[in-house]
């Protein structure tokens, strides 16, 4: 009870003082908001840690128990240890220790993973591209009109198909992509403002309010 | 503050005093009355399904950070974990929680936890099993796609906010999943969850998590606000276009 | 006289325990006390007595001759307890009858040696043991009672060692007497394979004038039925000058003690014959008729009693003729043996076996007839057929009485007695002596116990007991027990124990068994934790074949690389940057040249030293796509000698951009026109810090020296975003952009324009911010996105770079694409149609 009184209160004022700074041209609400924006931004660093805990506690449960999968969890220790040391020791992030270990090692694999996309979309197209009805021909025969369309080789085929393409983009998928967007503002602005207003509380534990379950 | 300012804040009350209305007017579910979800009703049946493999039921929430713009999909993807654990949690089991950010790692923990104290019936629980994967998009589906590979999972539930790793999470998934539902808000990303999910959560049908599942007396509300709020943006975009068109 | 099962002693009969052990004595017949005797313990050496086994040799005199001998043996008037083992002796008279010749000349012999004596007696006892086990064997394999044959049953006993044959099985026929179970025994005439053999031996105890014939047919001892080595209603066949034939049923003499040793050596000492044989013969000689029935059970004892005193003026009478049941005993095993057929025991009975139950039986307990002094040789010759039974066509009530009493268990009927009229008198006074003997029982007195247990058969006679039996015994557990109770665990206890409990006789493993074995035994799964699955252990590759797979792979490269040159220049041709340059020229790309052109609008407005703010909005995983992009719109900023900043509201946006700022720094040193401010936490919010722009901290500091971008030089007339001129924002991601989009208006509110640089994927999503950019407010002016933009930018500038050599890749994946789609369709197509 006592965390309710002190959490609900904090997080109502605090983010309705920050949505007033945006509505309220005032320097000093722009100071107050953009200090607790600055705050929460620590605080997010902080939650940093207890994931970085999180992390550490798992895997080295993973190498002590000697799970199958151990070695992995034991070079992911050692590189969360030898980029952290590099850091502190090289003199920071910015420097020239920690930027060489991003552009040697993060880089390339960050690169050569996504790299997979390519071969995960041939299979996904391979899978989804089954006319069944009209809606999956239309989207059949879209996709493939902006896939060609999308490069010179479609010029070649159709000079038209570029054109079409950009018809494509400019239109239905515009329309299509403005009416999620719009969905899926409102429902932006729904889950916040149930937040602001305190009726959804994620940061307090209500036990006994959500009793049933209605899975349906 | 400028015309833009003026009409969202217009917008912004307009729609707290329809989620208001909507609290009183839907305070309780009625299944006639909202459309079907096709990913919700499966949830019910997968999360049987796991049980009854034996195997675990995985859900991820995503990599979106819970102070920043993609905080409500997040908020989103919570509010599909809360039902689940606790329905996994009648049998004595809990869900194994994967997310890419810090602050979302730390909001999943304490809703399992809490799920899994609220359901002390004195019989055996399992210890939930929440993890923090990594912050970097690539690294987070790479770490999802091993758990998925060397895991005995059999159902895999993607919902929150993710860009196009996405599809490497999915292939992996339908490779050695048995049943995949997906959920996401970014339209570049929702070709990815139709094409790899059983029944996916199109844009605004991520938001409706709460109503769905929890049945929610507010969130039941705020989809009745939403509703109302989408008719007006309706109506006033062809009062405009006549007003343009035509004056 | 009973036998302890426990040590193997001989007991008075009638006792209830054991003398020596004291354990509870069981009723079991005396037949089965010799027969557990016999093969329980080694035969012991007989002193005194020289009988040399001729197996081979043949009586050739008649049995009155051999009985001259047996006229010697008297039975004794008192019984010692420790004359029991006199039973032994009369084997060995049994044998000796058998072998008539050797023990005739055995007899007079006072130089005999006790060892001759003691090794023949042990080889004919090994030798009739022998043959019991065979015959028992016999008719234990064989359902149906059967005949054996003459031959089998006149074999001679073969000489056999006494350790080899106390596992031996005895032949039913034997131990029928007394036995629960047989259901051969009233048709076999397992006398009928012995008899010949059984009464030649037993000659010597017949009384001469018995064996001839004419004398009226006497009914069988008592102690004969007893010993089981007589069946009833057999005819007694009649002598043919051999010795008087006996049954099968005449069972073993028990074993003889190591104190009949030395009575038997006392005996031998004596010139001729041994006193107990003496007082046998002298028995034998004065037993007119048989024993009634109710004496038939102790006539064994009574004969030992008999025989264990030395008849004081025994003598042999060679010529008394056989006894009446002994006739009969012959007359019935003649007509047996012609009338039955032969068993398949005895076609799978060796005649090894068949031997050595002769022998056995020769040392069965056969109280001397009235005519017992007269040594009678059994005919141990195979092929000799037994004579005719005297008085066949009057069979012997004893007869019939001991087949009843085969019949009957042993353990719920006592042993009949035979008919009074049938025992003879020497044997009836035995038996009367018995009464008194068993009044004053030498033995220790021992507790009487009111109900003795059942009889404890040993495993060689329970395994003679028929599958029929064995199926009718109820098992352990109640019939009632549940089902589910009875099942074990095990596989191979199910199925017994079902088939206990449920009475289903034991049946050959059949496939079905086998089956419902594993069925049943499949171990049950409960879990009620998910099992984690075992992974299994990837196969370990060796060198060899990781070397073989990585030439394949090279192999298979080459081949590409091979074939794509081959085709290169026709690739570039088509796809290449002259197509690409050539496309430009078309009508097609006019979308993507307005849409260049609207982008470098801005960018060609800026001015020397004016600053530019440059996001990087991408990761190292979109960063092949993304940095052509970026240093092409860079390096056109650059060359205007604008001063760019970068920032990220992503973590790995900072290194990102310094990387490519030292792409550039050859040319424009980093510090001079370029200047990195890192990462900007909190995303949507991280913009808004940048109205503070003055002191930002700088993400690597160009002289080492300035930490903040008001302190480094060339910078210095910063004082806030409102001296920014222009916004480009490269972004891998439409929400990204939308930071920006949605922030900048909040953040400045001058008109400085906004340029989005994005991703062909996040382009569709970020468009509606460009065309509805007036209404929105926005200050998105200008957006690109895609390769095929990059390369159009690098043609603009006239600096070809890396997205013109992306340009031909990319359109040969995209035309791969399509037809993977088509093969898609196809592939669709042809599973409906297939199942249709």
């Amino acid at each position: 009870m006592l965390a309710h009184l002190i959490s609900v209160p904090i997080a109502i004022g605090v983010g309705l003082l920050v949505l007033a700074s945006y509505f309220i041209a005032d320097t000093r609400l722009d100071a107050l908001a953009n200090r607790l924006v600055y705050i929460a931004s620590i605080v997010a660093a902080f939650a940093l840690f207890l994931g970085l805990a999180n992390l550490a506690r798992f895997h080295l449960g993973r190498v002590r128990a000697r799970c199958p999968e151990r070695p992995y969890s034991f070079i992911l220790l050692v590189a969360l240890a030898s980029t952290m040391a590099l850091g502190f020791v090289g003199g920071g992030p910015n420097s020239r220790w920690v930027q060489c270990l991003f552009d040697n090692v993060l880089f390339p694999l960050q690169a050569a993973l996504y790299s997979l996309l390519a071969f995960f979309i041939v299979t996904a197209t391979y899978r989804a591209f089954r006319v069944r009805n009209v809606e999956s021909a239309l989207f059949v025969i879209f996709a493939i009109v902006v896939l060609l369309g999308q490069t010179s080789a479609g010029a070649l085929l159709w000079e038209e198909l570029p054109a079409i393409k950009d018809w494509i983009f400019d239109v239905p998928v515009l329309a299509g992509t403005r009416g999620i967007l719009l969905g899926v503002a409102l429902g932006t602005l729904a889950t916040g403002i149930r937040v602001l207003l305190g009726v959804d509380r994620p940061y307090v534990d209500e036990a006994g309010r959500d009793k049933h379950v209605h899975l349906s | 503050m400028n015309e833009t300012q003026r009409v969202l804040l217009a917008l912004l009350l307009v729609f707290i005093g329809a989620l208001v209305v909507g609290r009183r007017r839907t305070s309780r579910w009625l299944s006639t009355e909202w459309r079907t979800i096709s990913a919700f009703d499966r949830l019910h049946s997968v999360v049987q399904r796991a049980v009854e493999q034996g195997r675990a039921l995985h859900i991820t929430l995503g990599r979106g950070s819970l102070w920043s713009g993609t905080a409500m999909d997040s908020l989103a993807g919570v509010e599909v974990l809360g039902p689940v654990a606790k329905h996994l949690g009648l049998t004595g089991r809990m869900p194994l929680v994967t997310t890419g950010d810090a602050t979302l790692h730390l909001l999943a923990e304490d809703q399992v936890h809490r799920v899994r104290r609220s359901l002390a019936t004195g019989l055996w629980q399992a210890k939930p099993d929440v993890r923090w994967l990594t912050a970097t998009p690539a690294a987070y589906a790479a770490g999802v796609m091993g758990m998925l590979a060397r895991q005995p999972v059999e159902v895999n539930v993607m919902a929150g906010f993710f860009g196009a790793e996405y599809l490497l999470m999915g292939e992996a998934g339908i490779q050695h999943v048995g049943v995949q539902l997906g959920g996401a808000s970014e339209p570049a990303v929702l070709p990815f969850v139709v094409t790899t999910s059983r029944a996916a959560l199109l844009g605004e049908e991520l938001y409706a998590a709460g109503a769905y599942l929890a049945h929610k007396p507010w969130h039941l509300g705020s989809l009745w606000a939403q509703d109302m709020l989408r008719w007006l943006i309706v109506l006033l975009v062809l009062v405009v276009v006549m007003m343009n068109t035509l004056l | 006289m009973s036998i302890c099962p426990n040590c193997g002693a001989s007991n008075q009969a009638g006792s209830t325990t054991c003398v020596q052990c004291g354990k509870l004595l069981e009723v079991i017949p005396d037949w089965l006390e010799l027969l557990l005797a016999r093969y329980g313990e080694p035969m012991p050496a007989f002193e005194g007595i020289s009988v040399e086994c001729v197996p081979s040799a043949a009586p050739t005199e008649p049995l009155g001759a051999q009985r001259a001998l047996s006229d010697v043996v008297q039975p004794p008037t008192d019984v010692p307890p420790e004359d029991v083992e006199l039973l032994s002796e009369v084997e060995k008279l049994r044998r000796s009858a058998k072998d008539q010749p050797a023990f005739v000349e055995a007899q007079p012999s006072e130089e005999t040696s006790t060892s001759t004596v003691t090794s023949a007696a042990h080889k004919e006892i090994d030798d009739w043991l022998a043959e019991l086990r065979a015959l028992q064997e016999k008719t234990a394999l064989n359902s149906a009672p059967t005949m054996p044959s003459e031959e089998s049953a006149l074999e001679p006993a073969q000489p056999a060692s006494s350790e080899s044959h106390p596992e031996q099985e005895i032949s039913p026929s034997l131990e029928l007497p007394g036995e629960p179970a047989p259901t051969k025994q009233p048709d076999t005439v397992p006398g009928e394979t012995l008899a010949p053999s059984i009464e030649e031996r037993l000659g010597v105890l017949v009384p001469p004038t018995d064996t001839a014939e004419g004398v009226p047919e006497e009914p069988a001892p008592e102690w004969l039925r007893e010993l089981g080595l007589v069946q009833p209603e057999q005819p007694v066949a009649p002598s043919t000058g051999d010795s008087g034939r006996l049954s099968e049923t005449l069972g073993p003499l028990p074993v003889a003690e190591a104190s009949t040793t030395g009575e038997l050596g006392e005996s031998s000492s004596e010139e001729e014959i041994p006193d107990w044989l003496k007082r046998l013969i002298a028995i034998s000689s004065q037993m007119p008729e048989s024993p009634p029935p109710g004496e038939v059970a102790e006539p064994t004892q009574a004969l030992v009693r008999g025989e264990s005193e030395t008849p004081p003026a025994a003598e042999p009478a060679p010529e008394e003729p056989l006894p009446d049941w002994l006739r009969e005993l012959e007359a019935m095993q003649t007509t047996r043996l012609s009338t039955a057929t032969p068993s398949e025991e005895e076609e799978t009975i060796p005649p090894r076996s068949k031997e050595e139950d002769l022998t056995g039986v020769q040392e069965a307990v056969v109280p001397p007839s009235p005519g017992a002094e007269e040594v009678t040789t059994i005919p141990a010759a195979q092929g000799e057929e037994p004579s005719p039974t005297v008085g066949e066509e009057h069979p012997a009530e004893w007869l019939a009485e001991l087949e009843e009493l085969i019949e009957r268990p042993p353990a719920s009927q006592p042993t009949p007695p035979p008919a009074e009229e049938e025992v003879p008198d020497w044997l009836r006074e035995l038996a009367a002596e018995k009464p008194e003997a068993m009044a004053e029982p030498q033995a220790p007195a021992v507790p009487e116990i009111p109900q003795p247990e059942p009889a404890e058969l040993p495993q060689w006679v329970s395994q003679l007991r028929p599958t029929e039996a064995a199926a009718e015994v109820p098992p352990a557990e109640p019939a009632a027990a549940p089902l589910e109770e009875a099942v074990p665990t095990g596989g191979e206890d199910v199925i017994e124990t079902l088939r206990a409990s449920l009475g289903i006789p034991q049946v050959p493993d059949v496939e079905g068994a086998e089956m419902f074995r594993e069925i049943v035994s499949e171990p049950l799964e409960t879990a009620l934790t998910p099992v984690p699955e075992e992974v299994e252990p990837t196969p370990r590759r060796n060198a060899v074949t990781v070397i073989i797979w990585a030439l394949i792979f090279a192999a298979i490269l080459l081949g590409i690389a091979i074939l794509s040159l081959a085709l290169l220049a026709r690739v570039q041709e088509l796809l290449g940057e002259t197509a690409f340059q050539r496309f430009l020229n078309t009508p097609a790309a006019a979308g993507l040249v307005a849409s260049l052109e609207q982008f470098r609008k801005p960018v060609t407005a800026i001015h020397q030293g004016d600053v530019v703010l440059f996001s990087i909005e991408y990761t190292p995983a979109t960063a092949a796509e993304m940095q052509p992009l970026a240093s092409v719109i860079l390096r056109d900023l650059l060359e205007r000698r604008a001063r760019v900043l970068t920032v990220s509201l992503q973590p790995e946006g900072a290194p990102l951009a310094q990387r490519l700022l030292d792409e550039a720094n050859d040319t424009y040193p980093y510090g001079q026109y370029t200047l990195n401010l890192g990462y900007l936490p909190g995303e949507a919010i991280g913009v808004r810090s940048l109205a503070y722009l003055r002191n930002r901290q700088v993400y690597a500091s160009p002289d080492g020296v300035c930490q903040f971008l008001g302190e480094c030089p060339g910078w210095r007339d910063i004082r806030g975003i409102e001296d920014v001129a222009l916004f480009i924002t490269v972004a891998d991601s439409a929400e990204s952009t939308r930071w920006w989009i949605e922030q900048l208006p909040v953040l400045s509110s001058g008109e400085p324009p906004m340029l989005a640089a994005v991703s062909a994927v996040a382009l569709p999503t970020v468009r509606p911010y460009l065309t509805s950019a007036a209404a929105a407010r926005s200050r998105l002016t200008g957006l690109i996105g895609g390769t095929i933009a990059t390369a159009a930018y690098e043609i603009y500038t006239g600096k070809p770079g890396r997205a013109l050599n992306m340009v031909a890749a990319q359109s040969a994946a995209h035309l791969g694409l399509v037809a993977v789609a088509l093969a898609g369709i196809f592939a669709g197509i042809r599973t409906r149609t297939d199942h249709h």
